[in-house]
């Protein structure tokens, strides 16, 4: 570790890092704004100015850029000379010049890093007198403002929304003071990761719109360390609520999950927790005299366990956008053979593999490992509509071999532009099979698009690569197109790599013997070499939670069949919406069947609808809940707000009011691998709470005055250590308890982040990062002994060229279900359609916007029996000519309404003809 | 209009109709630059200049029709276009005077010339004379400072015939000579 | 045809602004003997002369031209390309030197740049110009076309394993654009911001490959130093630097214009002699000896001799070696406004002081010219010199506004405070 002097002090600093990572890890207050931890070091903006002395002999010392000076042993610098003092007070003076007066009418204003920055390096008074230069401001789409004339010209957007996330249309424009960022034309920012930009502006340029619709000061929130619901992912935020709203989602730190940045379904997809058709109360229907009456909480609880008495015919249908403990508390309450999950067959199928192989085989690697691998491939999922944040890691990943050439001419990995000139075009290899073109076709060496018949044979020769004599397969040329050929260049690709990761997904559509073709060729890699990594994408935020408590057999596609065989007398629906996996008047007739309906959701879905007895359930910002993502970690996320009027979690209607602590207790003993699960609980201790408010918090009686002036009793959180106001400890002592939101003295907005960390991409100081369930040591004695079980995905069989093999057309904004419930999230979506190629449009002679009516066969081109059609309004025809032969898209949400147990093959009509027919 | 929601049909049906907003002769001088660069992008700079050429400026339609024959962005071109000096970005006349304002002109007498030019065209720095004719834009040093003051004075349409390329003149002006010489270019111009 | 006789203007012998030499004409006159010399050593022997030459590059920095190309790394990769450009971007307040050498001897430019590419190896030239001087443009593509027909240019250059192209790319205005590194952006088609360093464009410079830049008259100097060596190139100079140097002057003397004269000639001897003194009526002011990002001078240093040191030790810098003069009827106040408005305009907008510290000066310059300045604005102005002066800013664009604002406001103070107490320019 180099030693180094600051101000007459002596630290031990980490070797290979600048200047300023190192102040921030020894706490030391230096300014900055064009650096920042994920986008390191320019040097534009100097205001991290310090003086460094050539030798214990220079007193003058020259000033230099912290971010820009790698440490090194016997170095002396200082911060509070004078005249670095004077020329950050200079420096950020002139960023000030044409910097707005609008402070209090700026949703910055508070956790403005511009302010913090401002005053810590001394700025108090405006010289300047002339005109400010002004810019006009630009729609940006439903997520983002824009506010140009707050801009201080950092650079970060730009340097995030293109170097980073990859975006294209962002931009720097005009020079000198009149630099403009934006678009080149108003419009929607067309990045799925947008949203960061209102946490990397330093100031109010662009701030978070959604936010806007319902704004309060950051010191009247009160917020708690929570977990995103909308993928499988499992990235951590701050949801934030004031007055039984929340208010906004910003991202929580998590060094091996989301690190700074989430996606825009995950930053914006909160609103449903506002929803107007979120009900507070319970319903009962009284079929007798046609009504529905509302019950009081006692009664609500008494008819449930009426209903529940008989417990013949009944079936339970448990949920993946649920916790753990909701599930679970269903499942015991039901009876295990009673309990279902709301997985297709085929989904299930895949998800118990995923588990068997964490389990067996090899346990899965986690994003943080992903950005430091250096070849990845992409197997089958258009991760950026699916799990999001895997596309973003996987562009940082590219950027490795770039790095690492850097590197060799002694130029530090955070010396971002000189990085980026050395590295141009070299990129760590990217190779996607897919069936067709993806986000990130932008960034592949290779990308094949095709049937996934050839997709697994292209795996499986990849495999055979492994097994045959290596040396021969590596040094033979690749030279044509053959699947050889491009298996061979994968595979070199692969051999040759330090750390190959396999990223691969499960979703709805999607071909079983894909996923264990990809999980053989995993374990094929790991076994040659122990860095390689797996990542695999599962639908929903609790998916694997959900199949680590139920049995493969027990999916949606059998309660289907049961409803379709009417034995199904009771039936108890967990926050999940069956409409989602059939047509509407098909769900209907199966509903109307059944006697007893009921439904625990916080939403009204369709299927809300049709209960007898509706019980209100929290959404995740009003329950303790853990949640099991894609890697099987398991993570807590908190409570933020007390749910209003009867809304409790699930699991205290299912369980009439049993202690949580009680319920984990017993979660934990259902299989080893949560049994350290009380551990992610913290103790409730009588000593110490945590806020969940801040301790500056304006208004908390000022709120309710036009009511009454005396403060409304806050209320209690019986289940955790944490506060829902502004008593007990403040966020940022260490505690051993993750802190409810992240603010301390000098460092209001986000950027606060670095006060928490021990080091420079440390955890948050008390934060758990949650229970890996299957961990490296368990697994590592794996070998692989499955049986290639698959050789091939099934052919059309037909002669008929009418038979499609159908995908999911996967969308972040169009597929997941509550978000879907966010009206600027609905908006985003796209129209639904049906997309093929041309070549295959000409062959069945459809042109394009053609309205298509289309219907599941089988492989042979029959139609299925007892199915009426499946399309219920015909859908226009989009040609798009990166599809493969052979193959049809259709949105998820219709493909997840194919027949049950139907490998889904599409046949495409005219709807003109049909409707003749 | 973004991809998150307009139908791929839609976008190639547009992206067509952009490309036939370049004519084969800019396309063809363009595709040949592009064969010399190892990225598209490298080619920014001169591919607007062949636009420049042609059409005097770089209109909104004529930029995005750029970047799509390119392949690049069209923020990443406009980024380009907007930071250089002498693409232009707005209309200007197919005379463009640019009297030099660079320190060894004004110190004889660069403020007295542009005056008087702006009072002869009737317009300010940076327009266009109502004719549509003459766009004054004055430019730092001309590294000429030796015959300073000096204006330089550029026809920037070319008819696309080889060899006929921009003509420009760089002018030694003396105060008396400038009416003079705007008479001669209005006459020239019209 | 050999020549043995070693010219006394090196720079300059070829020069015909009428109608430059043509190929053979120019080889006739000893044309591309020099690279011929070249040719026939190691690129490691010609960097030897180079080196001992004590040729300092005049772009500005009189950075030693040979220990720049030495940084080069060796060839390792054949296929790897590497690039050699001409810094043609001149646009430096006041300075004209490098549009006279080209369009008066243009193939003086390319055979320099042909002995610098066999020295470094490198395959790719560009000549990275001005886009007004389209006079020179037409010239050099006329020499470069001359030159690719003649096999000079291209593959196996005169029979040789040499192989090395040269283009022209016309630069689209902009002031940054002459700073090296962001000249390197403009090539590669981006905005021209500039890089930090390391690493240096020698090491990745071009599309990440080893890159030398160097200024016009720079390569004006290699011809004669490989073929009359060295020590004859030494012995050129009149006091500490060697070979000789384009000076230049304009403002108000009886004969602004330019001249090969022996490095070190005095100023006295420049403005005086070559230029004729000041214009009959105007007295000398000050003046800037190096074009307009250098700091001011009084006439008390007029027999300071023009090389590099010389010149740094009395507080200015040798720049391009173009004089501007001062005269005692133009406002030194309205001198330094234009010269400050000219650097803010320029500002490429990535690094703060530059970007926000200049306008700043010029609004506050603009003001106090027009009768509105306060005495406060002075202690402002000397804070901008702080803030924008060398070493702390991202590139030396904003350095280059900073040394006339900080000598002008203390050469001219008195001017500076008769403008704030009279509310008016006294000059109008
Ligand atoms: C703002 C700025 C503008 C410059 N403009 C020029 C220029 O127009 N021509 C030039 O040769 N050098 C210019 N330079 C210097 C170059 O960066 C570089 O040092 C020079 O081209 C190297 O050539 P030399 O080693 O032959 O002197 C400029 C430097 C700066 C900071
Ligand atoms: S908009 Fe914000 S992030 Fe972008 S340059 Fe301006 S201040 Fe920096
Ligand atoms: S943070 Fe170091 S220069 Fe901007």
């Amino acid at each position: 570790m180099p030693e180094i002097n600051i101000d007459g002090k002596t630290y031990q600093v980490t070797a290979g890092k600048n200047l300023l990572q190192a102040c921030q890890e020894l706490k030391l207050q230096l300014p900055y704004f064009c650096w920042h931890p994920a986008l390191d070091s320019v040097g534009s903006c100097r205001q991290c100015a310090v003086l460094m002395f050539q030798n214990d002999q220079d007193t003058r010392g020259r000033i230099t850029m912290a971010c820009m000076t790698a440490v090194s042993d016997g170095q002396r610098f200082s911060i509070q000379a004078g005249k670095a003092q004077k020329f950050r007070q200079l420096c950020i003076e002139a960023t000030m010049t044409s910097h707005p007066h609008d402070c209090p009418v700026c949703e910055e204003a508070g956790e403005c890093h511009l302010q913090d920055m401002t005053l810590i390096s001394g700025h108090i008074e405006r010289r300047f007198q002339g005109p400010k230069r002004t810019h006009k401001n630009q729609y940006l789409g439903p997520f983002i403002n824009h506010e140009m004339n707050r801009c201080i010209a950092c650079y970060r957007c730009v340097r995030y929304y293109r170097d980073y996330s990859g975006g294209t249309d962002l931009n720097v424009f005009s020079s000198r003071n009149n630099v403009f960022f934006g678009r080149a034309q108003a419009g929607v920012l067309e990045s799925e990761f947008s949203g960061n930009l209102a946490e990397v502006c330093p100031t109010g340029v662009f701030t978070d719109k959604t936010y806007s619709a319902h704004y309060s000061r950051k010191w009247d929130l009160q917020s708690a360390p929570a977990v995103c619901v909308h993928c499988s992912i499992g990235c951590n935020t701050f949801p934030a609520e004031r007055n039984g709203i929340l208010r906004r989602i910003t991202n929580r730190y998590h060094p091996q999950i989301n690190g700074y940045f989430l996606c825009d379904r995950g930053r914006f997809g909160y609103d449903f927790v506002n929803h107007a058709q979120r009900t507070e109360h319970a319903w009962q229907r009284n079929n007798s005299s046609q009504t529905t009456e509302q019950l009081n909480s006692q009664r609500a609880q008494d008819s449930f366990s009426s209903y529940l008495k008989n417990t013949e015919q009944l079936l339970a249908i448990g949920s993946s956008r649920s916790s753990l403990e909701n599930n679970f508390c269903l499942q015991s309450l039901v009876g295990a053979e009673n309990f279902y999950s709301d997985n297709s067959a085929q989904l299930e199928t895949q998800l118990q593999q995923l588990l068997d192989h964490y389990r067996n085989v090899q346990p899965s690697s986690d994003l943080n490992s992903l950005e430091a691998s250096d070849t990845v491939l992409l197997i089958g999922a258009d991760v950026t509509q699916s799990a999001p944040r895997i596309a973003l890691s996987i562009r940082q990943m590219i950027k490795n071999a770039g790095i690492a050439k850097a590197a060799t001419l002694g130029v530090a990995y955070w010396s971002a532009a000189e990085v980026q000139n050395i590295r141009q075009q070299l990129k760590s290899p990217l190779h996607i099979i897919s069936s067709h073109s993806t986000r990130l076709d932008d960034i592949a060496r290779s990308i094949d698009n095709n049937h996934p018949h050839q997709q697994l044979a292209l795996i499986n020769e990849i495999c055979s690569c492994f097994s045959k004599d290596k040396s021969n397969a590596a040094q033979s040329p690749a030279d044509d197109d053959s699947i050889a050929a491009k298996a061979k260049a994968i595979y070199r690709d692969l051999l040759q790599a330090e750390k190959p990761f396999i990223v691969t997904g499960i979703h709805p559509g999607q071909p079983v013997e894909l996923l264990l073709a990809s999980l053989k060729l995993s374990a094929m890699l790991y076994q040659h070499n122990k860095q390689a990594g797996l990542i695999c994408a599962v639908p929903w935020a609790n998916s694997l939670g959900l199949a680590l408590l139920t049995d493969r057999q027990q999916n949606i596609d059998t309660v289907l069949q049961r409803l379709e065989m009417r034995t199904v007398k009771t039936l108890v629906i967990l926050e999940t919406d069956l409409y989602r996996y059939c047509s509407t008047q098909k769900m209907h007739k199966l509903l109307a069947d059944v006697e007893n309906i009921i439904v625990l959701d916080h939403l009204i879905t369709a299927t809300g609808e049709q209960a007898d007895l509706l019980l209100p359930s929290s959404s995740f910002a009003e329950q303790h809940g853990s949640w099991v993502n894609y890697e099987a970690r398991l993570q807590h996320s908190l409570k933020c707000f007390a749910a209003a009027s009867q809304r409790r979690p699930a699991y205290q209607w299912l369980t009439a009011n049993t202690p949580l602590q009680t319920i984990i207790k017993d979660l934990s003993g259902v299989a080893e691998c949560l049994r350290e699960l009380p551990s992610l609980y913290s103790i409730k201790s009588d000593d110490f709470h945590v806020a969940r408010k801040t301790v500056r918090e304006s208004g908390r009686t000022a709120l309710h005055s036009f009511i009454n002036i005396k403060d409304i009793q806050p209320d209690a959180d019986l289940d955790s250590n944490y506060q829902h106001s502004q008593e007990g400890l403040a966020s940022n002592l260490h505690n051993n308890q993750s802190p409810a939101y992240i603010w301390s003295p000098h460092w209001n907005s986000s950027e606060s982040l670095n006060q928490f960390q021990d080091s420079e991409s440390g955890a948050i100081q008390g934060a758990h990062s949650g229970l890996l369930l299957f961990a490296r040591r368990q697994t590592a004695n794996s070998c692989v002994t499955q049986k290639q079980p698959f050789d091939s995905v099934k052919e059309s069989s037909a002669d008929s060229q009418n038979v499609l093999r159908v995908l999911p057309f996967e969308h972040i904004f169009a597929d997941e279900e509550l978000s879907r419930y966010v009206e600027h999230i609905g908006q985003l979506a796209p129209a639904d359609c049906i997309r093929i190629n041309t070549a295959q449009a000409q062959r069945l002679g459809l042109i394009a916007n053609q309205l298509l009516d289309y219907s599941f066969v089988t492989a042979d081109g029959s139609a299925l029996e007892s199915t009426e059609p499946a399309s219920t309004t015909a859908l226009p025809l989009t040609i798009d000519d990166s599809i493969a032969a052979g193959v049809a898209l259709l949105p998820t949400l219709l493909l997840q309404r194919a027949p049950a147990s139907v490998v889904c093959w599409l046949s495409l009509a005219s709807a003109e003809e049909s409707s003749d027919a | 209009m973004t991809n998150k929601f307009v139908n791929q049909q839609q976008i190639q049906t547009d992206k067509q109709q952009l490309q036939q907003l370049l004519s084969v002769q800019e396309k063809s001088e363009i595709d040949q630059l592009l064969a010399h660069y190892p990225q598209p992008g490298g080619a920014c700079i001169d591919a607007l200049a062949i636009v420049q050429k042609y059409r005097g400026w770089v209109s909104d339609q004529a930029i995005a029709a750029l970047a799509e024959h390119m392949g690049i962005s069209l923020s990443e071109l406009e980024s380009v276009a907007t930071f250089y000096n002498l693409i232009f970005r707005r209309p200007v006349g197919p005379v463009l005077m640019h009297p030099c304002n660079g320190i060894s002109c004004q110190l004889l007498g660069y403020k007295k010339i542009q005056q008087q030019l702006r009072a002869a065209l009737q317009i300010e720095e940076g327009e266009t004379s109502a004719d549509g004719q003459i766009t004054l834009i004055s430019l730092p040093c001309l590294g000429a400072c030796d015959k300073a003051p000096v204006m330089l004075v550029r026809e920037a349409i070319s008819d696309g015939q080889p060899g006929t390329s921009s003509e420009s003149l760089l002018v030694n002006l003396h105060c008396t000579e400038l009416e003079l010489l705007l008479q001669q270019f209005k006459e020239s111009a019209l | 045809m050999s020549v043995t006789q070693a010219p006394s203007l090196p720079l300059t012998q070829h020069l015909n602004l009428q109608q430059p030499l043509d190929l053979s004409a120019y080889r006739q006159q000893g044309g591309y003997l020099g690279f011929s010399a070249a040719l026939e050593q190691s690129g490691d022997a010609v960097l030897q002369i180079i080196k001992d030459s004590n040729l300092r590059g005049r772009g500005g920095a009189g950075f030693p031209t040979g220990m720049k190309w030495s940084f080069v790394p060796a060839v390792t990769d054949s296929a790897e390309p590497r690039y050699l450009v001409a810094n043609a971007d001149e646009m430096e307040p006041g300075a004209f030197k490098d549009r006279w050498l080209m369009e008066g001897a243009p193939h003086q430019l390319v055979e320099g740049m042909l002995i610098a590419a066999h020295t470094i190896s490198a395959n790719v030239g560009y000549i990275f110009l001005r886009n007004e001087y389209t006079l020179a443009a037409r010239r050099l593509q006329q020499a470069i076309d001359e030159c690719r027909s003649a096999g000079l240019l291209g593959n196996n250059i005169q029979g040789s394993a040499m192989c090395f192209d040269l283009h022209i790319h016309t630069s689209a205005g902009r002031y940054i654009c002459g700073e090296e590194t962001a000249l390197i952006n403009a090539l590669e088609g981006k905005r021209a911001i500039p890089r930090a360093k390391p690493p240096f464009p020698q090491v990745a410079g071009l599309w990440g490959k080893p890159t030398i830049v160097n200024n016009v008259e720079t390569f004006y100097n290699l011809p004669n130093i490989v073929l009359f060596g060295a020590q004859w190139y030494q012995s050129l100079g009149s006091h500490e630097d060697a070979g000789t140097k384009i000076y230049g002057v304009s403002g108000r003397v009886k004969h602004p214009g330019l001249w090969e004269l022996p490095m070190g000639t005095s100023l006295r001897e420049i403005i005086q002699q070559h230029a004729g003194g000041m214009s009959d009526g105007y007295q000398l002011r000050a003046y800037q000896p190096g074009g307009g990002s250098t700091d001011f001078l009084l006439p008390e240093h007029l027999d300071t001799p023009m090389d590099y040191n010389s010149i740094g030790a009395v507080g200015s810098r040798m720049g391009t070696g173009t004089v501007i003069v001062l005269d005692d009827k133009n406002c030194p106040v309205d001198m330094i406004l234009n010269l400050v408005s000219f650097f803010a305009q320029e500002s490429c907008g990535w690094g703060t002081p530059c970007r926000e510290g200049l306008p700043s000066a010029s609004y506050l310059l603009g003001e106090i010219e027009n009768g509105r300045g306060k005495m406060s604005d002075l202690d402002y102005l000397q804070d901008i010199v702080q803030l924008v002066s060398f070493g702390n800013t991202f590139c030396a664009l904003a350095p280059g506004a900073a040394e006339p604002l900080q000598s002008g406001l203390k050469f001219f103070q008195r001017e500076f405070e008769q403008h704030i107490q009279q509310q008016c320019c006294p000059y109008k």
